[in-house]
């Protein structure tokens, strides 16, 4: 079975996040009770996503470096690396050793009284908030794809989990036509290690005007009849076997009694998003694969 | 509920609100920065805490989901084996809020903190100073656990260095009850599946019995012993996550 290597410091994995950047994430949604910005939720989401994965490698003799890691903005100021100043990857160990400015995020919680609280949490920022000119997403496909080629050529890397490459968007690449989209994704599909190709999740959140939405599909059948859907559809990979029951989890009860018995496979996708689904798929991502 | 992240917890006992349905007087602990301290393992992240009279305990809060838990800790709780620790599961016993925007209440184990040095850091030590004697005698001890280890009707599921804690009183005692197989379990696929380097290469989740701790036992004994003899070979073969390689 693919996909079923261990993670370890001596066989590590990757995981490259690609977020646009671009004007359109000024619009105003509603995250935790809060209206804010699109920029802002995909940013608290984001900083949770690494702050998870520097904490998933804290052990009692410190924190251990079980992934390389690397985040991508896509905006009108172009493609930049967001907490690798080289634009390469960095580590858990590095990141938990650098002090990062927090910010407070007020929200609201209900209890189990019913009561509702406003709640202050700190983030960590490891990335800030942006939100600017076009998308130019064909450009951070080339700048994932380059990372994942480099670092899957790497000897070391030749029995570790395959890297996971995660692209949140809510638009479509105005520097490349659909055919470029694809194929610079297929380049992304075609790396990986002896466990298995690397996996490519896209994950486009909604705008206000959105209507259904869609996540880990089955098959085309599911998706609304909008070709930005397809398209994603067709450039995401096929989540392994081992995802199956994580996958079911975030489906709603009578979805995932409809699904029953589990179709063959899902795409790595989803259309129309809210922000908790991002949060979700995003911490499906990260916690699948097995780390010593 | 879907299974919460780290982050989750931590954004969820860090709060003054933080709702437990039992405990109470928990006391976090937090290091110099005023962070919330834990370790994380594959399936969960544990916390320390200190309790009302100042006793230091554990809270072990799960991200993944194991269907056995309920039914291994109330076994431990009953049977109370002399080479486990103290530890109950407390279920639905944390309301904890998600990003994602869900809630629900989780289930936590619980327990006396042990004190003392995993065998693992132990026995990296003494291979670090050329201890001969002191590799000898975690040598010794080690399969005098294993002796009692085999004596017992249950299988611990996840035996490695890592997982058993050289006490102040030089007794051994495992820790991480999460995979083990207890008779009412017969017949079930496991849950978890050990750690690699110590797993039995042929040990898949329908294999699930008594003897899962057969090869783990062998192997780590083997290790100690040869570290004893050769201390250098620590250093020589190390490769993070092994006591000495497999062979």
């Amino acid at each position: 079975m693919s996909h079923s290597n261990p993670v370890t410091r001596l066989h590590p994995t990757a995981f490259v996040v690609m977020i646009d950047r671009s004007g359109s994430m000024k619009e105003k949604i509603v995250f935790a009770g809060a209206e804010m910005p699109k920029s802002r939720a995909v940013t608290l989401v984001a900083n949770s996503f690494i702050d998870e994965l520097i904490y998933r490698a804290r052990r009692e003799d410190g924190v251990r470096d079980y992934y390389d890691i690397a985040v991508i903005g896509y905006s009108g100021d172009g493609v930049n690396s967001l907490v690798s100043p080289q634009g390469e990857f960095t580590s858990p160990s590095r990141l938990a050793a650098s002090r990062v400015r927090r910010e407070k995020f007020s929200h609201e919680r209900i209890l189990p009284s019913g009561r509702s609280i406003v709640a202050v949490t700190e983030h960590n920022m490891w990335i800030g908030e942006k939100a600017a000119g076009i998308t130019p997403m064909c450009g951070a496909l080339r700048e994932a794809a380059s990372l994942v080629e480099w670092w899957c050529r790497r000897r070391a890397h030749a029995a570790s989990y395959p890297p996971t490459v995660i692209n949140i968007t809510d638009g479509e690449a105005s520097d490349g036509s659909a055919d470029e989209v694809r194929r610079i994704a297929e380049r992304i599909g075609r790396t990986g290690t002896s466990d298995g190709n690397t996996l490519f999740i896209n994950i486009h959140l909604a705008r206000q005007e959105a209507g259904e939405s869609v996540m880990f599909p089955s098959s085309p059948d599911e998706l609304p009849d909008h070709r930005y859907a397809r398209l994603l559809y067709d450039i995401s990979s096929e989540m392994p076997e081992s995802y199956r029951d994580l996958i079911a989890s975030i489906h709603s009860e009578e979805r995932a009694e409809a699904m029953l018995p589990f179709p063959a496979a899902f795409r790595g996708m989803a259309f129309n998003s809210h922000i908790g689904g991002l949060a979700a798929m995003m911490n499906i991502g990260s916690v699948n694969s097995t780390i010593l | 509920m879907r299974p919460p992240s780290i982050s989750d917890y931590i954004g969820s006992l860090e709060n003054p609100d933080v709702v437990f349905r039992t405990l109470t007087d928990v006391a976090i602990e937090r290091d110099i920065y005023g962070d919330v301290e834990f370790c994380a393992g594959n399936s969960a992240a544990i916390f320390k805490y200190r309790d009302k009279d100042d006793r230091r305990r554990f809270l072990k809060c799960y991200i993944r989901p194991n269907p056995h838990l309920r039914t291994v800790y109330e076994y431990v709780e009953r049977r109370r084996p002399a080479i486990l620790p103290r530890v109950r599961l407390l279920p639905e016993e944390i309301y904890v809020h998600s990003l994602s925007g869900e809630a629900g209440w989780m289930d936590v184990v619980e327990g006396e903190w042990t004190e003392g040095t995993t065998l693992d850091a132990a026995a990296a030590r003494a291979a670090k100073r050329d201890d001969k004697g002191r590799l000898e005698e975690l040598a010794g001890a080690f399969d005098d656990l294993c002796r009692e280890l085999m004596a017992e009707e249950w299988a611990h599921g996840d035996l490695k260095p890592e997982n058993i804690v050289v006490k102040p009183d030089e007794r051994l005692v495992l820790i991480d009850c999460d995979a083990m197989w207890i008779p009412a379990l017969a017949g079930q696929k496991a849950a978890e599946l050990g750690t690699p380097p110590y797993r039995h290469p042929e040990r898949t989740a329908a294999r699930f019995s008594k003897r899962i701790d057969d090869h783990p036992a062998r192997l780590i004994s083997a290790g100690l012993h040869a570290l004893a003899l050769t201390p250098e070979l620590r250093a020589k073969y190390d490769t993070f996550d092994n006591l000495v390689t497999v062979l």
